[in-house]
């Protein structure tokens, strides 16, 4: 009974945890799609969402901090080492492993001096 | 079997040319000689970048051109006496830099979000106040494309707006504003290279343009969507006076019935197409209900002459008319979108404070209607020239009309 208790908890919490919020809209996670390997730090993870968009990202975060506030104490908070101002209040954070990628999402946009964390996608583009 | 048509009507162009240029009516500044394929060398090669700007090329910038005495050239390619932007006649009262205003004098500065500029060009050098690589954080913005053999994109675009002035004429639209150029990884529509900048990366090529100061940002790319950090970014830069362009794409396809949103069907930027020397839509340029308005970037039979990397390295395609520092080339609305750049540079100095939404109204009612048989069939016969046709959007750009127009904004 415990173990099939401990399985519905786990899959609960593995479903549960795949969403983040963009826009203060929650973006749900339908299914990975797949993973394109390059290395660790390229690796590039494609997912479909409930609304049928694709999305595709590496274990990167873009966070944008309210202004005059200082996030980078949530950071350490979160155990979040590995980041960088790129420009004004916005910093991009690398996720060392992609199972706790959407739970970083979540825990990021709930501290109260962070106005958003979304993915950083990638945007493919071309010459034209 | 297009593809077969196409290559018959370039065999035969290939043996008129061989005439024409026997009978002293071809070449031209390039040095003459028959025409060359794309992997050989011209023979003027010799001439070295620092000899000067554009030479006498001009007397092939069909889109620059209203004139064009070289009639075996001409007569060659089939070049419509109307393929031209009208730009001559606005040159006489600015380049690009500012006519009125706080900054009268100074130049208007255009952003180029792009890969691989050619910095150190003759017809460009000069020009360039600023450079910044998205990608690594550093100022390099050369040799970055991925395929060295082919067209140094970044370098056309930005020769396309700017390209220095041989006396009075100009390959480029603006020959006197100032660029800003940013280096942001691209793919290729064709070549299967693919690209993996991040939505923060346009985000930050986009804030760095506003940052350096540019009026106008040419961006010649797309195929996909622009991501939330990025568009919110695209909104403040239009609601802040910044006038955002982008190419409509070369599929021939409608953007309407695709399922995503390309960046050039934005509410917040200006959509371009390509026109070609016959004065009609390139059959190549994509189109839908939110692309507003064309501008030259060639044809099957015949490319804008471009800028392309110095020597015998890029795309080297001269038609045996100019030296490898320029080419032939290349067509695409990436080379439409520059032209509409060009031109909304010139609106800004002539009117400083023109808003992005008064420059759009201005390019699409001075517009010229083109083409023939179901365009513009909805004209209401009131000389009003907002109607709209669904694959050649509001029409030709008219540069000498747009400037003339916002001048005269109060």
């Amino acid at each position: 009974m415990k173990f099939i208790l401990l399985i519905l908890v786990t899959f609960s919490t593995l479903f549960a945890s795949d969403f983040y919020y963009e826009l203060n809209k929650k973006i749900e996670i339908k299914k990975q799609l797949n993973k394109k390997i390059e290395n660790s730090e390229n690796t590039i993870y494609e997912y479909e969402t409930i609304s049928g968009k694709i999305i595709k990202f590496k274990n990167e975060i873009i966070v944008e901090c309210k202004q005059n506030a200082y996030c980078e104490d949530d950071f350490i908070d979160l155990t979040i080492n590995n980041y960088k101002k790129i420009f004004g209040e916005v910093y991009l954070i690398k996720i060392e492993y992609h199972s706790n990628f959407f739970i970083k999402l979540q825990e990021l946009y709930k501290k109260k001096d962070i106005k958003s964390a979304t993915p950083n996608y990638i945007t493919s583009m071309s010459r034209r | 079997m297009k593809k077969n048509i196409i290559i018959k009507k370039n065999i035969i162009l290939f043996f008129i040319s061989i005439f024409l240029t026997a009978c002293g009516g071809g070449g031209g500044g390039g040095g003459g000689g028959s025409i060359q394929s794309s992997s050989s060398t011209s023979s003027d090669n010799s001439i070295p970048a620092s000899s000067g700007v554009s030479t006498n090329y001009f007397q092939y910038a069909w889109h620059t051109n209203p004139n064009i005495t070289n009639i075996g050239y001409k007569a060659l390619y089939g070049i419509d006496n109307n393929a031209h932007i009208n730009i001559t006649t606005t040159w006489s009262k600015t380049k690009g830099k500012y006519t009125t205003g706080a900054e009268i004098n100074q130049s208007v500065k255009v952003a180029i979000i792009d890969e691989d500029f050619e910095v150190t060009h003759p017809d460009i050098n000069s020009k360039i106040i600023s450079t910044y690589n998205v990608m690594d954080n550093t100022t390099n913005v050369s040799n970055t494309n991925k395929l060295s053999t082919s067209l140094s994109h970044g370098t056309a675009v930005a020769g396309a707006i700017a390209s220095s002035a041989n006396n009075t004429n100009s390959l480029g639209i603006a020959p006197d504003v100032e660029l800003i150029l940013i280096n942001i990884d691209l793919g290729g529509e064709f070549t299967g290279d693919i690209s993996t900048a991040t939505d923060g990366d346009f985000e930050a090529a986009f804030k760095k343009a506003d940052e350096l100061g540019a009026k106008v940002i040419n961006c010649s790319w797309g195929g996909g969507e622009l991501k939330t950090r990025t568009l919110a970014e695209i909104t403040r830069l239009r609601n802040k006076g910044i006038t955002i362009i982008f190419s409509s794409g070369n599929n021939g396809a409608n953007h309407d019935s695709d399922s995503i949103t390309d960046p050039s069907e934005l509410d917040d930027v200006i959509g371009v197409g390509a026109s070609g020397i016959n004065n009609d839509v390139a059959s190549y340029s994509n189109y839908g209900s939110k692309i507003d308005i064309l501008a030259p970037g060639g044809d099957a039979t015949l490319s804008l002459p471009l800028l392309d990397k110095l020597g015998t390295i890029g795309r080297n395609v001269s038609l045996s008319l100019v030296n490898n520092n320029y080419t032939f080339g290349s067509v695409g609305t990436s080379f439409s979108a520059p032209i509409v750049s060009g031109v909304a540079a010139l609106m800004y100095a002539v009117k400083p404070t023109i808003t992005p939404d008064q420059l759009r109204t201005i390019l699409i009612t001075t517009s010229n209607k083109i083409g023939t048989g179901a365009a513009y069939s909805d004209v209401a016969g009131d000389g009003t020239t907002s109607t709209f046709d669904s694959i050649r959007a509001y029409g030709k750009i008219n540069a000498s009309k747009a400037v003339t127009k916002a001048e005269s904004l109060p």
